[in-house]
């Protein structure tokens, strides 16, 4: 699963992958969407003023999601926490956990 | 302990506001395909005040009608007279209880999990082609119980609620225990005092125990919709435990993952909207 992140180009590192093509104030593409960062390209879009990148994650999701995913998860804990025995509890809390966040509950 | 004998709660149900002879009628109505609607929508048409609210409710966004029902006929002519027998039945009963909180009961909440339980039960009703306007109605009263408790017997019932959050119990073990009764016994009496259809009464009075052989579909529906209900967590109540699935119910609604989504999904989607038509 791959998301969009917004960073500063402080936090960027070499090997992130551009997510939408950077251009300048003149609209000249100055890296191409799907390009990836090397320290030298970030020194470069530092010294051309760019202050904020758009990068491709490809590991863990966005922090909004995880938090997300962590609420699901301790309200159903909550939810279930007299019924969790039961196999069919356990089934229906993962089938609302799949629902609400794509995946079994842990 | 402070128990509450059943002729007690019988006489306390009989104080309740009767409902009217044309939706006793209604109610009986849902085993009977052969019934003479024009009569029925004359006999509506003569109690103001329910027919006021149900054109509310028929004109509501949630049928999505383009142009204003201005009578009880037109209703039935737009939505079908199953929907506007669901209406008015919901109407008259959710209308025969006070709204204002007492103690620890939140009404908000609690008809909040109701209406959760009715449009769950609906769509469980689908899933399996049962009569929809029938597990609606089912699951919208399964637990009016407690209303007759809460309403009077208030004291005990504070301390029922009470008890619930000392020990992190299931409501139905508190009222056990202070009560020696509960509201699915209490909804029984009720709705067989109300003349509800025999499938009905049953599936309020088990709709915790739903393991029983000689309990019909009906019972099945509601005590899935139920659990689901509070597994959706659709009530707004913090302390809500989702109740120990009967596996004979489950069997019997032959459920699969793909089928739970669709079924969480219809239910998130219709639920506020008819909270806002029947609790505001």
């Amino acid at each position: 699963m791959s998301n969009v992140k917004q960073l500063t180009l402080e936090q960027a590192e070499a090997g992130m992958q551009i997510a939408a093509d950077l251009k300048d104030d003149n609209g000249n593409i100055l890296l191409p969407s799907g390009a990836s960062l090397t320290d030298a390209s970030i020194k470069s879009l530092m010294r051309r003023g760019v202050t904020d990148i758009c990068i491709i994650s490809n590991e863990a999701p966005a922090l909004d999601q995880r938090l997300e995913q962590e609420r699901v998860k301790s309200r159903l804990t909550k939810l279930f926490r007299r019924s969790h025995a039961g196999d069919l509890d356990r089934l229906l809390m993962d089938y609302v956990s799949i629902y609400r966040i794509g995946k079994k509950h842990e | 302990m402070n128990n509450i004998p059943v002729i007690d709660i019988v006489k306390k149900i009989q104080e309740l506001p009767a409902l009217s002879a044309v939706v006793t009628e209604l109610l009986n109505s849902i085993d009977h395909e052969e019934i003479d609607v024009d009569s029925i929508a004359v006999k509506i048409s003569h109690d103001q005040a329910l027919t006021a609210k149900t054109l509310r409710l028929a004109n509501s966004s949630f049928y999505g009608v383009q142009y204003k029902i201005n009578s009880i006929q037109e209703a039935i002519a737009i939505l079908g007279f199953r929907s506007v027998r669901t209406l008015i039945t919901t109407t008259a009963v959710t209308g025969s209880f006070a709204r204002s909180n007492v103690g620890q009961f939140d009404f908000q909440s609690f008809w909040r999990h109701s209406i959760a339980t009715a449009v769950c039960a609906k769509q469980l009703a689908s899933h399996i082609k049962a009569n929809q306007d029938y597990a609606f109605t089912a699951g919208l009263l399964h637990d009016i119980g407690k209303l007759v408790l809460v309403t009077h017997y208030t004291e005990q019932y504070e301390r029922v609620m009470q008890r619930r959050v000392e020990q992190d119990s299931y409501i139905l073990d508190a009222e056990r225990a202070i009560l020696s009764t509960d509201h699915a016994a209490v909804g029984k009496i009720l709705t067989a005092y109300w003349k509800f259809p025999e499938d009905m009464q049953k599936a309020v009075a088990h709709h915790h125990d739903a393991d029983q052989e000689n309990d019909g579909m009906l019972t099945a529906i509601v005590h899935i919709a139920d659990v689901m209900a509070h597994a959706l967590d659709l009530s707004q109540d913090e302390e809500a435990l989702v109740p120990v699935i009967s596996s004979y119910a489950w069997d019997k609604l032959k459920l699969t993952q793909e089928i739970s989504a669709r079924v969480f999904k219809e239910t998130e989607k219709q639920f506020e909207e008819i909270c806002q038509i029947l609790i505001n």
